[in-house]
């Protein structure tokens, strides 16, 4: 519970939201993997736990974004040089009926000779409660048209999620993991996260997690908060948090948000 | 320069190629492997695996396949006759396909292509079979380049992947079912030649009990020949067409023996189809077979044993019928609750599924309750939800991107749309439940395409009348007031019906409302480059509200707008429409070549009505008024006139566009009245000081 307050006492504004949602992710705050080198999954919200969370929110959202992001959540744990778990959970609020085309189907890109990837939930939220499960058919593995024709050795796929039921007032929820194993053990784990989107953020949580034997290299660029860093049982774990982080606003002809985003 | 440089280049290439084969043989490889993948996603004993050996069952003859012999010397052939300004040219493609009645088949496909240029070689680089996971099966027989030393490059396993097809993922589409095999072929340049010979078999009958079948002949890049075979049972009467035959490149011929009658199609060299900048769908020009074994009837009444059952409703959608008609007293009031319900409520959801994915809407109580479906999913709940009212209505399939061939009963659609009648209608309505940015419940876009009604008692092919200009008409008014200092202060607005409401909504909906003032700066500076933006505003607030017209207002202002001739004034008039008027824009590109050999298609039938007030600065007069124009064609009608009114110049001006396609025939006198316009844009008025 310590653990818990100490990071809460970075946003004191948020404290009580914070206590809510720690409580109901169950998130470690600061355990990172077991001494057994389990990977720690936290899993998804459940419909009870998504409702309270939301009924927290204070419901103002920006006016004229189409969406906002309640919660998004990436943990990264790199177990071994070239092997590394990632979980992600996102809560997405429908605000606009162009909202609901533009999202109400989640693409995910991956990489299908060196990651698998497992959808551990997947609803709307109504906007009267009723929860929808992703239907039948609606989880589908595709490969992206641009990389059907290119021919390069590349095996890189979309997972797309189609969810049911969205419209305007409607949240869509859904997590997953991924695994990652290069082939070879010299091979780097290289990646870009952006923690700004085109949307607003209410809660974001990333973490980078790794064995103190590791040698993990990261960078926060332009406006990304630091990082707070914990060790504990051989493992480094570096979270960063942001609340109310509001939307990169597009412009015609700007750069793309990968140059203007903090990460 | 440049192309001259381009053409000596694949002139060298072709002769190289001549030379080569001619005067060294054909240093070949015959101790090469051929490629041969295995059947996919097949399980031992499985229905599908005695479905693929009832159909491989059907041939009696084994295959034959080309040798890289054969092939270079079809290829040298082909290098002859060839035209220099295109890519590649196919050397060959042949197609032997035996069916049985009740819709199993069997087909071995061998293509050759001779790369001409890099864009070629980038082009056939890859190749890509497609086959469709419930029905049928492809695997690869052979495959190879042939370098222009003569060497060949056998292509491996591991250089084909069998992916799922993402070819309609921009039109957010995803067909789990649908499946494509990649092949990668290496060192593919010019002079090279492309070979691939593949199987494909049914697994399932897609139609049961009927065959279709379709093969091309002449297309945009040169075929220096084809030959088609099909065998079929001779007590199973085909109906079959060749479109675009009329220079009889296609010739036919069929042998009955044992029971079969094979059929055979076949062409030699075809040139080149050379696309023209807003000519009509290429595939209406194409010569291409279209063969089947039933009628329009027969099909439509076969699909609709297969559609109906899906369409049954279920209390919940009765009682949301129920909820969306109360009150109102109209047929057609109610057909338009019913139409926005399905249009803008449930949501368009790229995924398919049913029974037969990709053809079957899926169950109405599921598309109701998941509220999403794609095309079929939503028109077949707006059907049924029409029946619920009352009305006469069925699941209809539609192709909106081209017209189709009629004349026998081949599934050339890719879209699903509804019919109704309203009470004491003889005619059909179609009804487009994806437009969810269109007013009109079908799309302008959409006239003159067939549709055929899913009707058990069968229906025939049928075609949307094209809509015509008045529903589309574009109102632009602008009043205007110049200044004794040169400057000018503008206010226009603009509405409009049916595609003239669509143009504006849809540049505002994709646009976004935090770049509606970046929008329009940029339709106002592209006109007059020192133009500064005023207020501006757009109703509805959300683009996608279709309960209103639009209706764009924005003003500007340019600073020196009259130039300054002595004591005179110039001003360039009309002001606001010439540049604002999309349609313009439009009609610009399409008269940009100079002669046609393919219809020009304008998408729809429009009308333009603009009136723009100029209100002349105190103590200016004008010395002469613009000449009226006057244009009535058969494809297009222009008026515009002027008129000096309380020292104000008013301009009238009303451009139609009567039909959506321009023959090539009349395409000349069609550009030269639409060169009158322009020209006629460009007038300026002189302004006199009054002494």
């Amino acid at each position: 519970m310590k653990g818990r307050l100490i990071i809460a006492a970075h946003f004191g504004h948020r404290i009580r939201w914070l206590i809510v949602l720690y409580i109901l992710l169950g998130i470690p705050v600061s355990a990172g993997p077991k001494p057994d080198g389990t990977v720690p999954v936290n899993g998804c919200m459940s419909p009870d736990q998504l409702t309270a969370m939301i009924d927290e929110i204070p419901d103002e959202p920006d006016p004229g974004m189409p969406a906002r992001y309640l919660v998004k959540r990436i943990e990264w744990t790199i177990t071994a040089p070239g092997e590394a778990t990632v979980e992600e959970e996102v809560v997405l609020e429908i605000l606009s009926e162009r909202a609901k085309h533009d999202y109400g189907d989640v693409r995910i890109p991956f990489d299908a000779d060196h990651e698998t990837m497992t959808v551990m939930c997947a609803e709307t939220r109504m906007a009267d409660g009723e929860i929808i499960p992703l239907m039948e058919g609606a989880d589908n593995e595709l490969v992206p048209p641009d990389i059907a024709d290119c021919g390069l050795p590349v095996n890189r796929r979309l997972r797309v999620l189609s969810f049911s039921g969205a419209e305007t007032g409607s949240v869509i929820h859904y997590g997953l993991i991924r695994h990652i194993r290069l082939p070879e053990p010299d091979d780097a784990i290289a990646r870009v996260i952006l923690l700004d989107s085109i949307l607003p953020t209410i809660n974001q949580r990333i973490v980078i997690r790794y064995r103190d034997t590791i040698p993990v290299r990261w960078e926060e660029f332009r406006a990304c908060p630091n990082a707070t860093i914990q060790h504990a049982n051989g493992w480094i774990e570096s979270i960063w948090e942001r609340h109310d982080v509001p939307a990169i606003l597009r412009e015609w002809g700007m750069p793309s948000v990968y140059s203007l985003g903090a990460g | 320069m440049v192309d001259r440089m381009a053409d000596h280049r694949k002139r060298s290439v072709l002769l190289f190629i001549i030379f080569f084969t001619c005067s060294t043989g054909l240093p070949v490889d015959a101790a090469s492997t051929p490629c041969v993948t295995e059947w996919p996603f097949l399980t031992p004993g499985s229905p599908e695996m005695t479905g693929l050996e009832t159909s491989i069952g059907l041939r009696t003859e084994p295959p034959i396949l080309l040798t890289p012999s054969d092939v270079a010397i079809q290829a040298r052939a082909a290098a002859a006759l060839t035209e220099v300004d295109s890519p590649y040219i196919i050397v060959f493609s042949t197609d032997s396909t035996v069916f049985d009645r009740q819709g199993y088949y069997h087909l071995i496909q061998q293509e050759a292509v001779l790369i001409l240029t890099d864009q070629g070689a980038d082009e056939k680089s890859t190749v890509r079979l497609n086959y469709d996971l419930p029905y049928n099966r492809t695997r690869i027989l052979d495959a190879w380049v042939m370098r222009p030393d003569g060497t060949i490059h056998q292509l491996t396993p591991d250089a084909i992947r069998d992916v799922s097809n993402a070819d309609d993922m921009d039109a957010n589409i995803y067909e789990p079912i649908w499946r494509t095999l990649v092949l990668s072929f290496p060192e593919v340049e010019p002079g090279a030649v492309v070979y691939w010979a593949y199987e494909h078999a049914a697994v399932a009958p897609r139609t049961r009990n009927a065959f279709q079948w379709g093969h091309t002949f002449r297309t945009t890049v040169p075929m220096a020949g084809a030959r088609i075979e099909l065998t079929g049972p001779d007590d199973v009467p085909i109906h079959w067409f060749v479109s675009n035959n009329s220079d009889h490149r296609v010739s036919f011929d069929h042998v009955r023996k044992n029971g079969r009658i094979r059929y055979v199609w076949s062409s030699g060299p075809a040139p080149m189809i050379r696309e023209e900048a807003g000519m009509i769908p290429v595939s209406e020009i194409m010569t291409s077979l279209f063969v089947t074994t039933e009628t329009w009837q027969e099909f439509s009444a076969r699909e609709a044993a297969l559609i109906e059952p899906s369409l049954i409703p279920d209390h919940a959608i009765r009682s949301k019928v129920a909820e969306l008609i109360a009150g109102r007293d109209t047929p057609e009031s109610k057909l338009e609750a019913l139409f926005a319900y399905v249009t803008k409520r449930v949501r368009y959801m790229g995924v398919a599924y049913g029974d037969r994915p990709g053809v079957n809407p899926d169950p109405v109580i599921r598309t109701f309750a998941n509220n999403a479906g794609v095309c079929k999913d939503k028109a077949g709940l707006l059907t049924a939800m029409l029946r619920l009212a009352g009305f006469e209505s069925c699941y209809t399939l539609n192709n909106p991107g081209t017209r189709i061939v009629q004349d026998v009963a081949v599934d050339q659609f890719n879209h699903a749309v509804v019919a109704v009648r309203l009470p004491g209608d003889s005619a059909w309505r179609y009804l487009d439940v994806t437009t969810d940015l269109t007013r009109s419940m079908c799309p302008a876009s959409s006239g003159g395409t067939q549709v055929l009604r899913i009707d058990r008692d069968g229906a025939d092919i049928d075609t949307i009348p094209i809509d015509p200009p008045e529903n589309n008409t574009g109102w632009f008014t602008a009043d205007t007031h110049l200044h004794t200092d040169g400057s000018l202060a503008s206010h226009v607005h603009y509405t409009g019906t049916g595609a003239a409401d669509n143009f504006y909504r849809e540049e505002f909906y994709y646009t976004g409302s935090a770049d509606w003032p970046s929008l329009i700066s940029y339709i106002l500076t592209s006109t007059f480059p020192r133009a500064v933006p005023g207020p501006f505003s757009f109703e509805p607030s959300e683009p996608d509200d279709l309960s209103t017209p639009i209706s764009l207002s924005f003003s500007y202002s340019i600073p020196g707008f009259a130039g300054a001739a002595g004591s005179y004034s110039l001003v360039r008039v009309p002001l606001a429409v010439s540049g604002f008027d999309w349609f313009y824009d439009t009609l610009t590109k399409i008269c940009a070549p100079t002669d046609r050999l393919y219809p020009a298609d304008i998408g729809q039938a429009t009308t333009m009505i603009s009136r723009e007030t100029i209100h002349l600065p105190p103590g200016k007069f004008l010395s002469a008024v613009p000449e009226s124009v006057h244009i009535d064609q058969p494809y297009l009608a222009f008026d515009r006139t002027y008129h000096v009114e309380d020292q104000c110049l008013i301009m009238t001006q009303t451009c139609t566009i009567k039909q959506p396609r321009v023959p090539p025939g009349d395409y000349p006198e069609f550009r030269k009245a639409f060169q009158e316009i322009r020209r006629s844009s460009l007038t300026y008025v002189v302004l006199e000081t009054v002494q």
